[in-house]
């Protein structure tokens, strides 16, 4: 397989939608095929990273736990956009462990292909 | 080295123009598609990044009934975005 | 400008009919091959998995989503690839998940493939580009 850097960013928060879920997914399998993707949380997005996230309605499955294992298959750290979560009025230390912040342009620009969920 | 933006969301009810200011580099492009296009609606302009160039898809002006102001705001044609996506790096989607 | 044809992966996110994404995705993958360009591969997923259901009957006056992905498969050869555990979960089922879950009707079709993310990371990785069609 031809290598091209990838960037997945997430833009939306966790529960709402299956968008934080999708998202992981796809970098856990560009992980598992190798390749591990550079993961960011922007926007809404950095909701997905707050600590302390139960399971939601009906028993659904968050995305805090997969969150939490992504360091295993060499995803890491957990980008985020500090605009985002200043905007949000939180702290980083409101976040879970192994979150650090990015320079998005910068970040972007390094990369081949950037997925967005 | 440069991106494409495409933004499909009414500025008025997302917050992508916004995250985009810390998002492009000098040289990239943003395109605005679907209810995106509503940003060329005159108090949408002043959020506009800096150094970059934005364009609309002409097509969704056009059905939205929306006629930017040629000044502020150049529109393309379907092929014109296809010609951005060749002649750009990366195209990254915000929605 | 490339001076050469490019191969193009699409993702669409959104669902037909209750977005634009499809709309455009198709408006953009039908203006590629004016300019030497082609699709390769569309990759459905999130909501855009529902792009691949086989009894999509719309109104005679509206275009027909699901005819100008089979449309754009005949001419530009490209594959159609819905992600299998988004479409399963939403009820899309290939002949082989129909059985194997004791269905009695596929529910998605030929052109349209079942297939696991790495496709897309496989389509993102051998493409020129990857443009995503989202809700």
């Amino acid at each position: 397989m031809s290598s091209k850097s990838i960037l997945v960013i997430v833009r939306h928060p966790p529960h709402g939608s299956s968008w934080v879920r999708e998202g992981l997914e796809t970098a856990l399998v560009g992980a598992a095929l190798g390749q591990p993707p550079t993961l960011l949380f922007s926007g809404d997005g950095v909701l997905a990273l707050l600590a302390g996230q139960q399971r939601g309605a009906l028993g659904q499955k968050g995305s805090a736990a997969m969150l939490e294992g992504l360091s295993l298959y060499d995803i890491e750290p957990l980008w985020y956009d500090r605009y985002s979560l200043e905007a949000r009025g939180l702290t980083l230390d409101q976040l879970m462990s192994g979150c650090q912040p990015a320079d998005i342009a910068g970040m972007i620009a390094r990369h081949d292909v950037v997925m967005s969920f | 080295m440069s991106t494409l933006h495409l933004i499909n969301r009414s500025p008025f009810a997302a917050s992508a123009l916004q995250e985009l200011v810390s998002a492009v580099s000098e040289g990239d492009h943003v395109l605005l598609i679907e209810d995106g296009v509503y940003a060329a609606l005159g108090t949408a302009a002043s959020k506009w990044p800096e150094g970059v160039e934005i364009r609309a898809l002409r097509e969704d002006c056009v059905s939205r009934g929306i006629a930017p102001a040629s000044t502020l705001l150049e529109t393309i044609d379907v092929a014109g975005f296809v010609a951005l996506t060749a002649s750009t790096d990366r195209t990254v989607s915000w929605f | 400008m490339a001076s050469q044809g490019l191969t193009y992966a699409l993702m669409v996110q959104g669902a037909p009919y209750s977005q634009q994404a499809s709309h455009s995705a198709l408006r953009f993958a039908e203006a590629l091959p004016a300019q030497g360009h082609r699709v390769a591969t569309v990759f459905f997923y999130h909501d855009g998995v529902y792009n691949a259901a086989s009894m999509m009957t719309p109104p005679t006056d509206e275009p027909h989503l699901l005819e100008r992905w089979r449309a754009l498969h005949q001419t530009q050869q490209c594959e159609l690839l819905v992600c299998v555990a988004s479409a399963v979960r939403r009820g899309l089922l290939d002949h082989g998940e129909t059985k194997r879950h004791g269905h009695p009707h596929p529910t998605l079709e030929a052109p349209f493939e079942l297939t696991g993310l790495g496709q897309l990371m496989q389509a993102a990785h051998h493409h020129d580009r990857l443009i995503t069609f989202a809700p």
